[in-house]
């Protein structure tokens, strides 16, 4: 039940978390440490940011989300004893899971055909919509986060990285600065290159214009 | 430090909390000026809705913490847990610099043997020795691929060679592996015993394939030349059309579409499409539209596009239409849209 609490408290996207200490760096120092209570909580309270993160990159309905951040969770505690406390741990673990979740895609895109944008690759029927949304704006936003997820396999790892930990975790520049311990500018240069490639992509696909156009009738 | 100094942090910010007026003005202006801004900012309102905690969550986290407990505890009792992705990601990013001189070391053990096979592969194909399968031989003469190499080189050829695919389907005997990559059958369609156009008509995909979307992307190589237009193209052709405002040109290419592809996906899209265009104008054509869209495939938003049209013509069916939304549909983005409507509806 107490941990329950810790994963609400922390809940991503709660309106407070951005101001709030990080409850969970003792949680951590004791985890690398060894003890193995605060591994079990540590991880209980970081469950919700890693499938949240891994569903970001991988699609809510991909069938290895539960896999894949089980996954990450486990590279997660190997490589803890690297965490220097720059920035907060849930980014720390929301990074883990964007690389192990963006690996776990680009295996999948390796070795099948898929991954590119179709009109109709949404399903659309499978989205989640809410009592206040609009359902053409919901399609529009999911078709966006596709193109999203999309652009990021063509990318270079570490654009992609800052792209995910931006549009799927909802990071600022400073604080993928600090979950990737890479300078401020590097960061922006990163997402300056990301947002290139997008345009450019833009130019090409007939099928993401489309998507800009679906979110222009939306607004 | 104020943190929404650049824009990219408003981005993320927007959707986190409610913007000052001054900065929703940068933000504003920004998206109106960048495409890429304006599609970033929606993919992250995408991600947020879509990696939304749901019930049911708690026991996938639940299962998630005892599984990960079990890996530390068999790690702590001498045993190597199992994370067969995790090499892959952090040598590449944390051990990579370790972990070189080792496999430069077991790259020059492999190298030699690599050599070996190399040199028989060379004497096999010079005549030097006889083929150890010849039934394999006889029936692929010239591909005998390992099943990874196979599986990669059939994606992409399916990549390369859509249109000489579309022409001339090759029936040509290969491995299982290499049909499960090459032959998508959500991508064709069953052959049709008939009339030429309509046999030609079965080999076109259902879906359009990213080189005939930048193909059908310039207006340059619309449908012409005595090369009949695949559907791809001629949905391409005429979204093209209507984002530039030429919308009878846009209608007449639908029209076109669903006439020499009338059980193509594309013909589904078309008849969705032309129905929003038919909304406000005409809507009981709009309605006919929708439907014929719905028997094509389309589901939720069809039904929603019809319920739209319904309305604008205070028909009582529209109830009908959007019960079945909710009905068929619990979990779509319309179903909530549509208990709000049947809601004002309720006598």
């Amino acid at each position: 039940m107490a941990l329950r609490l810790v994963h609400w408290r922390i809940s991503p996207n709660s309106l407070s978390r951005r101001e709030r200490a990080d409850e969970l760096a003792g949680l951590a120092q004791a985890a690398v440490a060894g003890d193995r209570g605060a591994v079990h909580a540590l991880i209980a309270a970081l469950a919700p940011h890693l499938l949240r993160t891994v569903r970001g990159v991988l699609g809510r309905h991909h069938p290895e989300v539960e896999d894949v951040a089980q996954e990450a969770a486990l590279v997660l505690l190997k490589v803890l004893p690297s965490y220097r406390g720059d920035g907060r741990v849930s980014q720390f673990a929301c990074r883990t899971a964007v690389l192990v979740a963006l690996n776990a895609r680009r295996s999948q895109l390796a070795t099948k055909r898929g991954g590119h944008l179709e009109a109709s690759a949404i399903d659309v029927d499978s989205l989640v919509g809410t009592g206040d949304s609009d359902p053409e704006r919901t399609l529009a936003q999911a078709r966006a986060a596709e193109a999203a997820r999309d652009l990021m396999l063509s990318l270079p790892r570490l654009q992609a990285e800052a792209l995910a930990l931006h549009c799927v975790a909802g990071c600022t520049v400073s604080e993928i600065a600090a979950a990737t311990d890479t300078p401020l500018e590097t960061v922006r240069s990163r997402l300056r290159l990301a947002r290139r490639a997008l345009r450019q992509r833009l130019s090409v696909e007939p099928a993401w214009l489309e998507v800009l156009e679906a979110g222009d009738e939306t607004r | 430090m104020r943190r929404a100094d650049a824009v990219e942090d408003l981005l993320v910010l927007a959707r986190d909390r409610e913007l000052s007026e001054e900065d929703s003005a940068r933000l504003g202006r920004a998206v109106e000026s960048s495409l890429e801004l304006k599609l970033l900012l929606d993919a992250g309102y995408g991600c947020d809705a879509q990696t939304r905690l749901l019930p049911g969550d708690e026991a996938k986290m639940q299962r998630l913490v005892e599984r990960v407990m079990q890996q530390v505890d068999a790690g702590a009792a001498g045993g190597e847990p199992a994370t067969p992705r995790v090499a892959s990601v952090y040598r590449e990013r944390i051990g990579l610099r370790r972990a070189r001189p080792m496999l430069l070391a077991a790259a020059a053990c492999l190298l030699p043997v690599g050599m070996a096979v190399a040199w028989q592969v060379v004497e096999r194909s010079t005549g030097a020795s006889p083929p150890d399968t010849p039934a394999a031989s006889a029936s692929a003469p010239t591909a005998p691929r390992t099943p990874s190499r196979t599986g990669r080189n059939g994606w992409a050829r399916h990549e390369a060679g859509p249109t000489g695919s579309d022409a001339a389907p090759a029936p040509a005997p290969h491995a299982p592996e290499a049909d499960n990559a090459r032959v998508d059958p959500a991508l064709t369609r069953p052959a049709a015993a008939g009339s030429a156009s309509e046999r030609a008509v079965a080999t076109v995909p259902a879906k359009p394939r990213s080189s005939e979307r930048k193909r059908a992307a310039d207006p340059d190589v619309q449908p012409s030349g005595g090369q009949r237009a695949t559907a791809a193209e001629l949905f391409a052709g005429a979204n093209l059309a209507r984002r530039e405002g030429h919308i009878e040109r846009a209608v007449q290419l639908y029209e076109q579409l669903i006439q020499a592809y009338p059980e193509s996906m594309e013909a589904a899209d078309a008849h969705t499409v032309l129905g929003k265009l038919e909304l406000d104008r005409a809507p009981a054509s709009a309605v006919w539209q929708f439907r014929q869209s719905r028997a094509r495939g389309s589901t939720a938003e069809a039904l929603w596009g019809e319920a739209e049209s319904l309305r604008r013509m205070a028909s009582p069916e529209e109830r009908a239409v959007l019960e079945r939304i909710v009905r068929e549909f619990p979990n779509s983005p319309y179903a909530p849209a549509a208990r709000a409507r049947l809601t004002k509806l309720a006598p």
